[in-house]
């Protein structure tokens, strides 16, 4: 690499637009473009759209030092079912296991609310005789004659990708291995997932679930990062392709081809990793990351900011947003929600008799009706306009003017008059009930980390978030509200500011209290070289830190707490830590149960250049200058009332502003009701104190 | 419609009063110890108004559970009526004839108050670990075996905790830590719910919660009564019978219903007296599960509350099967309560037959416990919940080994051989068990399991105790379906009679094997699509020999 190489380079697929962000490493100046997403092959649109740097920044091709990369392409595939015809060897005895999904329904209530049918069908659910017991013994070794036939029926039935998910198989692997090693011999071209690789964890439903959504998008992603490696080599890109991974992480092409799994929330993961990024830099210890958008909001906490590790994802719900109608995949993933909520999502009276909002959305096509493009049911979009929170004449800077009438009269049409309401209160009402929906799902993940929403600070971003978060804090009680600048592109930033890094999680059952120093210092050592080969793939040099974790629970307990680990474990000081860390979660622990070890973790990454946010230039006291005045609704008056607007570009450090206001710019509003008291902070962030709540 | 009480904010306070249900639920999985909470989901939250209607549930949670709590509230109310309810109390109780018909399943109520007064209660359920007693047995005659029963009792009086009380549970139940630490997060469950209702109430300046519950209440009742409305006035009755140890002939569940106009009555006259079994069913899990189907059918969209149980009136005659009198042993109550269930689809298929799904081989859920002793002489018990299949439904198959219409999971395989010396040869679909139908019933599924000799003590042999039921009489067809498959029980292929409180030993090296019944058919089985049977086939569901028998087709 030369010195002369300067920017990063990073390209976020969505299911309409990709997205294009390039950071000039020198000026720290950000360029952003958008394109078309081209679905029969991305990579088609990205080599399209990358060229819109080429004005601005002719030599960002040859001078582009990191190129990451976010798709929805695997999450997207198995929605759409269009993953590879797979194939799934099972323990002879539970060729059902992926089916039967722990036999619970969707909903209670509903006759016809089914689960999606099972990604591998019965016929490809082949049982291999063997058996693996819980104390690692191997009871039976795997029978050839059943991988015979097996590989027999895969020709017959165009399988090309296979998984292999035995019963304990995540405390001893050979049998998985033995199995994999007949089928390569027998059959080479087939691309084989082992569930003791993809997700070395107890709990057979879970982990077979995970292994075969791997198998199932295996070959598709391999093709495709195949052939965008080969493209962006050939336009002279000498910049080593990163993809985002779901932990938050940069991977290797080869990560990401062998485990696709792990980028099943490559897209949206960007919003929380700049939340992290802006705790950090502004050493807050609790954070809730708030990125609304379009269709979707995401919710995450930050605490002590570090990024929260999950491994309970779902993937391809049958019902939307609704636990349990999915495809279970237990790889670690930033822990975050996803709500149905957007501008976009459609509003309407339900069978309650109340007003409901999304999860249904108008997306981007036809769009809120205000856009006219062609929408005709009333969306959030449409509400806020109403509201006077959005300006019909200054949307997107400018570029889209607003049909605030046909907003109007959308909301009286389909809540005004079946509510009984006027068209104002109606507008409320969407604004208000989607806020709701967003506090409760924010309630509950932050219930579910054990966290505190008051004590967090709130940052939001995305179109809609600064829009709702004003009033969301409220419902939350949060009294601090970050809304930093271009917060409308900002979770773009994230695929720029992330390092490359993977983590493994293995389950080790082990009581604390006499553990095997020893042999789980040679475990986790193993760990961390198996991550340092991976690592080796995404760059040759740079810093390595490894961080070495023990998931802690109470012997019985399902729920555990992650105690991290410096130098060789130790029972009493692991003991000291988890009593700690529980309390603070929990608020309380027994000093009167006995711990247990449940998983070892190791994570390694390389050291990334975080985000600098620039200083912004100083006001030298200047006071903000009021730009207009326009009637928007108080929420705490329950009427319209006079806003003072403000325009972002002409607010310095150190100014301070009363509400009621609006602050307009380019890519999003941010409302302030009139007991919050606005402060522009050194990097040009509005810093917003919401009193007396 | 909604004019009459537009001023209410209910379109962001009745789902915030669900999403305060479902947070209690949260805070319960963070904090139980038990695997049957946090895995198997056996448990439930609610909301009661200060009058102890129910307000608001979890989405989650087991239907036997949820549909306990409207009456659980009238007996708590009457018990401690408001001016006795102080800040700071957590109320318990188990008794089967006050909650939810079980010994295990106990429920901790925590009262919440705004501005010093009463507004109401969070309520929740657990099905524990253990409660003492004969774990489980199958062979009960009285209640007393069966446990602890704890009366309306308060564990916490104004903040204090009742340690005599926590002393005298804990001398009492087998693996008291993990109990104790339940009942500890029942007790965190219900202040967290408790903590939001009273947020709730300053937030929106309620002083009382009775208008915003009568005004939700009123229209989940008038969603049900809006579904009967479109029904038929008129009579029906069903019987279905049930095999009981030591009785040799199987004794007859009679349901009868009539429905006129939006008002449905139910009643269990004819039923057969109760008996010295543990399978009868105390009246609030019969009620529940005579609300869970008029719920699927009349209104399945709007959520669970004191609402859907207004039109309905039961009348059960007492000292019988669905309704026992004190001291009935009872631990195995979903084997009758759950035919309950059955019998009122059975109703519903003769008024709606094209709404309804044929019999189902998931009801009566089959729970179990395995116990027994490892070499050192630790007791350990296996409990599992497995499910036979749902019958053909109108247009579609029905769903296979699956819980229906209970909602709960089953333990996985590799915690159970964890946590137990038990050896699984087999969880796998039974082929050919679905009825055969327009629309094929659900498959039954096969469990086969024994001891792993090295993890169990010696000599000592283990037992099987726990709820079953279509060993006899299979679930049937519908509209021209045919039955599924009858469920066996047998060791070493050796079967046990039939009994819907199966209990039996067996030693090392002997294997058990539990078949799960087929749901029934849904129309005429000629009338299948013959790519439908075809891929049957295909899958193994059907063998080639059942496509020729069932379907007259050769594949």
């Amino acid at each position: 690499m030369s010195e002369d190489q300067q920017y990063r380079l990073g390209v976020d697929v969505g299911g309409t637009f990709t997205d294009f962000v390039l950071l000039d490493e020198n000026d720290n100046q950000i360029h952003i473009a958008k394109s078309l997403t081209t679905p029969a092959d991305p990579s088609v649109g990205i080599l399209a759209g990358v060229k819109a740097f080429d004005d601005r920044c002719s030599d960002h091709v040859s001078a582009t030092r990191r190129f990451a990369h976010a798709t929805t392409l695997v999450a997207n595939s198995v929605i759409e079912r269009k993953g590879a015809v797979t194939a799934l060897l099972t323990t002879k005895g539970f060729r059902d296991i992926l089916e039967l999904r722990r036999h619970v329904r969707v909903t209670t209530y509903e006759l016809f609310s089914d689960p999606p049918p099972p990604l591998a069908p019965r016929w490809l659910r082949l049982p291999v005789d063997e058996r693996v017991f819980s104390d690692g013994n191997v009871l039976k070794q795997v029978s050839r004659a059943d991988i015979e036939h097996a590989v027999e029926v895969m020709r017959q039935e165009g399988v090309t990708s296979v998984a292999i998910a035995f019963l304990h198989s995540y405390l001893n692997p050979s049998n998985e291995r033995a199995a994999a090693e007949i089928l390569q011999e027998l059959s080479p071209e087939i691309a084989v997932t082992l569930s003791s690789d993809v997700l070395p964890q107890i709990k057979e439903f879970e982990r077979t679930s995970t292994t075969v959504v791997n198998a199932y998008v295996k070959p598709l992603a391999q093709h495709y990062l195949a052939n965008l490696d080969k493209g962006l080599n050939s336009t002279g890109y000498t910049a080593p392709l990163h993809i985002m991974l779901s932990n938050g992480g940069l991977g290797s092409t080869k990560t990401a081809g062998d485990f696709p799994i792990r980028l099943i929330e490559s897209g949206p993961v960007a919003g929380a990793i700049v939340g992290r990024q802006l705790a950090e830099l502004m050493n807050i210890q609790d954070v809730l990351s708030f990125d609304m958008g379009g269709t979707t909001a995401k919710a995450c906490l930050i605490r002590d900011q570090a990024l929260p590790i999950t491994d309970e994802l779902e993937v391809a719900r049958s019902k939307r947003f609704t636990k349990s109608s999915g495809f279970p995949v237990g790889v670690p993933a930033v822990n975050m929600i996803e709500i149905g909520a957007g501008g976009g999502s459609i509003a309407g009276v339900n069978q309650m008799g109340i007003v409901q909002v999304g999860p249904e959305s108008a997306s981007a096509d036809p769009g809120p009706i205000c856009y006219r493009q062609g929408g005709t049911r009333p969306t959030v979009t449409d509400a806020d306009l109403t509201l006077g929170y959005l300006n019909p004449g200054n949307f997107a800077g400018g570029s889209m003017a607003l049909d605030a009438d046909g907003a109007a009269a959308g909301l009286q049409r389909d809540i005004g008059m079946p509510q009984g309401r006027t068209t104002l209160q109606a507008a409320w009402t969407v604004h208000d009930v989607i806020n709701e929906t967003m506090a409760a799902a924010v309630r509950m993940h932050v219930t579910e980390r054990g966290g505190n929403p008051e004590a967090a600070t709130m940052v939001a971003f995305g179109g809609a978030g600064p829009v709702h978060a004003y009033n969301l804090a409220r419902k939350l009680y949060i009294q601090k509200l970050i809304v930093p600048l271009r917060a409308g592109v900002l979770s773009a930033l994230g695929l720029l500011v992330a390092p490359p890094a993977y983590d493994i999680v293995r389950t080790y059952k082990a009581p604390i209290l006499g553990l095997d120093a020893d042999d789980i210092t040679a475990r986790m050592d193993a760990m961390a070289k198996e991550i340092d080969a991976l690592l080796k793939g995404i760059e040759a040099s740079g810093e390595r830190s490894y961080r070495r974790a023990l998931d802690v629970g109470y012997i019985g307990q399902s729920y555990q707490v992650t105690v991290p680990l410096e130098g060789r474990p130790d029972g009493e000081s692991v003991s000291e830590t988890f009593a700690r860390l529980y309390r603070d979660k929990y608020g309380y622990f027994y000093d009167d149960v006995p711990a247990e070890i449940v998983n070892l973790r190791v994570l390694g990454e390389i050291a990334g250049a975080g985000l600098q946010l620039t200083p912004s230039e100083s006001g030298d006291g200047a006071a903000a200058t009021q730009t207009g005045e326009r009637l928007a609704y108080s929420a705490s008056r329950g009427e319209l009332i006079t806003f003072a607007v403000y325009e972002r570009e002409t607010l310095r450090p150190g100014m301070t502003f009363k509400g009621p206001c609006v602050i307009e710019e380019v890519t999003s509003t941010t409302i302030v009701d009139i007991d919050g008291l606005v402060e522009i902070d050194e990097y040009g962030s509005l810093v917003v104190s919401l009193e007396g709540v | 419609m909604n004019m009459r009480n537009s001023e209410l904010p209910l379109d962001v306070v009745w789902p915030r009063l669900i999403a305060i249900a479902d947070e209690m639920a949260t805070t319960m999985f963070r904090t139980a110890f038990s695997h049957d909470v946090v895995e198997v989901h056996d448990m439930s939250t609610g909301l009661l108004d200060d009058r102890g209607h129910l307000m608001a549930q979890t989405w989650l949670g087991a239907t036997g559970h949820t549909g306990c709590m409207p009456a659980f509230g009238a007996n708590l109310v009457d018990a401690f009526p408001p001016e006795t309810v102080n800040p700071g109390d957590v109320f318990i109780c188990n008794d089967p004839w006050l909650c939810n018909g079980q010994t295990a399943d106990v429920f901790i109520t925590t009262p919440a108050f705004y501005e010093g007064k009463l507004v109401g209660f969070a309520v929740n359920t657990i099905h524990h670990v253990d409660i003492g007693g004969r774990k489980g047995s199958g062979l009960s005659e009285e209640v007393f075996e069966e446990g602890l029963i704890i009366p309306m009792l308060r564990l916490y009086d104004a903040g204090e905790p009742n340690e005599m009380l926590f002393d005298l549970i804990r001398r009492n139940v087998r693996y008291s830590e993990k109990m104790i630490g339940d009942l500890r997060a029942q007790v965190a469950t219900g202040w967290a719910g408790c903590r939001e209702m009273e947020r709730l109430c300053d937030e929106f300046g309620f002083a009382d919660l009775k208008e915003i519950s009568d005004e939700i209440t009123g229209r989940t009742e008038a969603g049900i009564r809006a579904g009967l409305r479109e029904l038929p006035d008129g009579e029906w009755r069903e019987e279905m019978m049930m095999d009981i140890d030591g009785i040799d002939e199987p004794q007859p569940l009679v349901v009868s219903v009539k429905i006129e106009g939006d008002q449905i009555y139910v009643d269990f006259d004819g039923t057969a007296p109760q008996v010295r079994r543990p399978v009868n069913c105390p009246i609030n899990f019969s009620r529940a599960y005579v609300a869970v189907p008029v719920k699927m059918i009349c209104d399945p969209s709007l959520p669970n509350n004191q609402g859907t149980y207004r039109p309905i009136t039961l009348n059960a005659p007492d000292g019988s099967l669905l309704n026992p009198t004190y001291p009935a042993p009872c631990f195995w109550r979903l084997s009758a309560g759950m035919l309950v269930a059955e019998l009122m689809f059975k109703i519903f298929s003769r008024i709606v037959p094209d709404r309804v799904p044929a019999e189902s081989g998931s009801l009566p859920t089959w729970q179990f416990y395995v116990t027994g002793n490892k070499p050192d002489g630790e007791a350990y018990a296996l409990h599992q919940h497995s499910f036979g299949g749902m019958g053909g439904r109108p247009g579609r198959d029905g769903l296979s080994a699956v819980s229906f219409p209970y909602n709960v999971r089953d333990v996985s395989i590799e915690w159970s051989e964890h946590e137990t010396p038990i050896l699984y040869h087999a969880r796998e679909l039974i082929p050919d068990s679905g009825g055969p139908g327009t629309s094929r019933g659900g498959l039954g599924q096969e469990l086969i399991f024994e001891a792993y000799e090295p993890g169990t003590a010696p000599k000592q042999p283990l037992v099987f105790s726990g709820a079953a039921g279509r060993m006899r009489f299979p679930p049937q067809g519908l509209g021209g379906g045919k039955p599924g498959a009858l469920a066996r029980i047998a060791v070493d292929d050796k079967p046990i009679a039939p009994s819907s409180s199966p209990e039996f030993p067996f030693k090392i090296g002997e294997v058990v094997h539990l078949q799960l019944p087929g749901g029934g058919g849904h129309g005429d089985p000629g009338e299948r699509d013959p790519e439908n049977i075809a891929r049957d086939v295909k899958a193994g569901y059907v063998t080639k020999e059942g496509a020729k028998r069932d379907y007259g087709r050769d594949v």
